[in-house]
């Protein structure tokens, strides 16, 4: 696969650092990778999101039943290592994740202390699909009104964040991720209502 | 209106930055960064010990790109070390395991193993070497090929591996306060400013990278009246120390697997400083405590001027500036001296202007 550590990542971060600022934005992380060869057991987009974030200085950990073998790639390539939840500064939640797992992960993920909420633990969560249909209504900081965005996947998360992010400064932020490689975030300063019908 | 000075001058300053150029080329000269590693050692050492790292051949190139001013050098290393990323962490190096190319003792004569001279400047008459003008590759030759045989020859089988350390006798003695190991993480100044009070092993960060003369005119002072230390030294080295690191991905941690990656040269030392303690049934009694000094490179004077500041850092409480640490911590850096003095030079136009205003103000009302 051709992959250019340097830049690609490098462009991987501005994307991730502007959907972060602005949050409700989708964008796209790896249109031009369209033709690079599928990873054996991840897709590209979490695999590049996984390079761009990871180091030799920060944990993870990954919920999914291909934990394992996709930790080994992760740590191959970014000599970041696989730590329990409560260490992790990046937690991968797969799409096959168990919701019981899901649960365990919103709850033992780091918060960050009243001092350094910070040191707090991002979420990385694999969906089926990012789109702009009105499902959740986001607002909050980097947003200038509101912004309307549909997340398919199983909505166990949105009572599990809003838990984990009931004690403001403290809490998590996390990054979605989609099949077509979209990527949208929802840092802990945004806030989830349910779309109105009208 | 404060920016208009920032942004202004750009043809200036590009036209500075040529000048600098000419000034370092304009004799035709070329020094070789080649040439410099192999015979700028002091500078070398020093540049890679304030920059916190360890890298002869980068620390060359800054001596060069900054025509051998040391501030400057050390400014340029810090920068390009703060792009690199971090791989790995070595394992913990044990000081015994030393390659050892000089060793001495000022508290014993007779030490286990010997003192072992090795190559020092203290032995030296200073006195200017005008030889040296006229040196030329020849005689270089020569000399290097008759030392080269004639210490083969003398050279015998002591390890020098291997060579116990002079605080383990002190230490059998009961001569030294029992100490227990503390294996906590440090924290790593670099990645975490100073917070006081301050660990140890901040503290040995702080001071290993500090500028060589700011460490020994404070480690100075510590004696001559502005600390309470009288320090002898137990122990210098000079040597080399291997390191290893863990096999990154191996998440079992064997040392088996461990990878060799290098060696560094470093300039350690033991302070033995004698304190009065009051004992249980009222007697004073005489103990040492130590102070410890390491350093890239061999560079002995900042290594045991060290070993003062720690000691004084870590035991004094009789408020002289030298046991205060955020008098010594936070004036110690080169970069963190050199660029707040440096600053000075920057535009402050509107906060000159305005305490100009100010004083005028000041006059015409007292109707001078």
């Amino acid at each position: 696969m051709l992959f250019d550590k340097v830049h690609d990542t490098q462009e991987a971060f501005r994307t991730i650092l502007h959907c972060m600022s602005r949050p409700g934005t989708i964008q796209n992380i790896a249109s031009e990778r369209n033709d690079a060869e599928p990873l054996e057991h991840c897709d590209y987009a979490l695999f590049l999101s996984a390079m761009t974030l990871l180091d030799a200085e920060v944990g993870f950990h990954i919920i999914g039943s291909n934990s394992e073998r996709i930790g080994e790639l992760f740590a191959a390539h970014t000599l970041s290592k696989a730590t329990d939840l409560p260490k992790a500064d990046y937690v991968f939640i797969l799409q096959d994740a168990q919701p019981q797992l899901i649960r365990e992960a919103f709850l033992q993920a780091k918060k960050g202390t009243l001092r350094d909420p910070q040191q707090s633990a991002t979420i990385i969560m694999e969906t089926e699909m990012l789109s702009k249909i009105p499902q959740l209504t986001l607002q909050g900081p980097g947003i200038a009104t509101t912004e309307n965005v549909h997340i398919t996947a199983n909505e166990l998360w949105r009572d599990e964040r809003a838990t984990a992010n009931q004690e403001y400064p403290l809490g998590v932020d996390m990054i979605f991720i989609d099949r077509q490689s979209n990527l949208m975030c929802l840092p802990r300063t945004t806030m989830l209502k349910e779309c109105e019908v009208s | 209106m404060a920016y208009v000075a920032v942004k202004g001058g750009t043809e200036a300053i590009e036209a500075s930055i040529q000048r600098l150029q000419f000034e370092r080329i304009q004799h035709q000269e070329l020094l070789d960064v080649k040439t410099i590693m192999a015979t700028m050692r002091g500078m070398v050492d020093q540049v890679m010990s304030e920059s916190s790292l360890y890298s002869e051949f980068l620390a060359a190139l800054a001596i060069k790109q900054a025509e051998g001013n040391m501030e400057e050098a050390v400014f340029l290393l810090r920068a390009h070390r703060s792009t690199l990323p971090r791989h790995y962490y070595t394992r913990v190096v044990e000081t015994e395991t030393m390659v050892v190319e000089r060793r001495i003792s000022a508290s014993f004569k007779d030490i286990p193993g010997g003192q072992i001279l090795g190559a020092s400047y203290d032995y030296t008459h200073r006195l200017m070497d005008f030889d040296l003008i006229d040196e030329s590759e020849a005689s270089m030759q020569t000399w290097l090929e008759q030392y080269l045989v004639e210490e083969v020859a003398v050279s015998e089988g002591t390890d020098l591996t291997a060579l116990p350390k002079v605080v383990d006798y002190l230490r059998k003695e009961k001569l030294l306060a029992e100490v227990s190991e503390d294996q906590t993480e440090p924290i790593d100044v670099t990645k975490r400013s100073l917070q006081f009070p301050t660990t140890r092993g901040e503290r040995l960060q702080v001071l290993t990278r500090g500028q060589t003369g700011a460490v020994t005119s404070l480690g100075y002072a510590a004696i001559r009246g502005y600390g309470a230390v009288h320090p002898t030294v137990g122990e210098l080295r000079v040597g080399k120390l291997p390191l290893t690191i863990g096999h990154p991905t191996d998440p079992s941690d064997d040392f088996t697997n461990d990878y060799y990656i290098g060696e560094i040269k470093v300039t350690e030392v033991e302070s033995f400083v004698p304190i009065t303690v009051q004992k249980d049934n009222h007697r004073e009694e005489l103990e040492f405590e130590i102070g410890y000094g390491i350093c890239y490179g061999q560079n002995e004077t900042k290594a045991i001027a060290m070993s003062i500041l720690d000691q004084s850092l870590e035991f004094g409480r009789q408020g002289h500036p030298t046991q205060d640490e955020e008098f010594v911590l936070l004036h110690i850096d080169s970069v963190e001296s050199s660029g707040f003095i440096s600053h000075l030079k920057l535009p402050h136009y509107v906060t000159f202007q305005s305490k100009l205003d100010s004083m005028r103000r000041i006059k015409k009302e007292s109707g001078q």
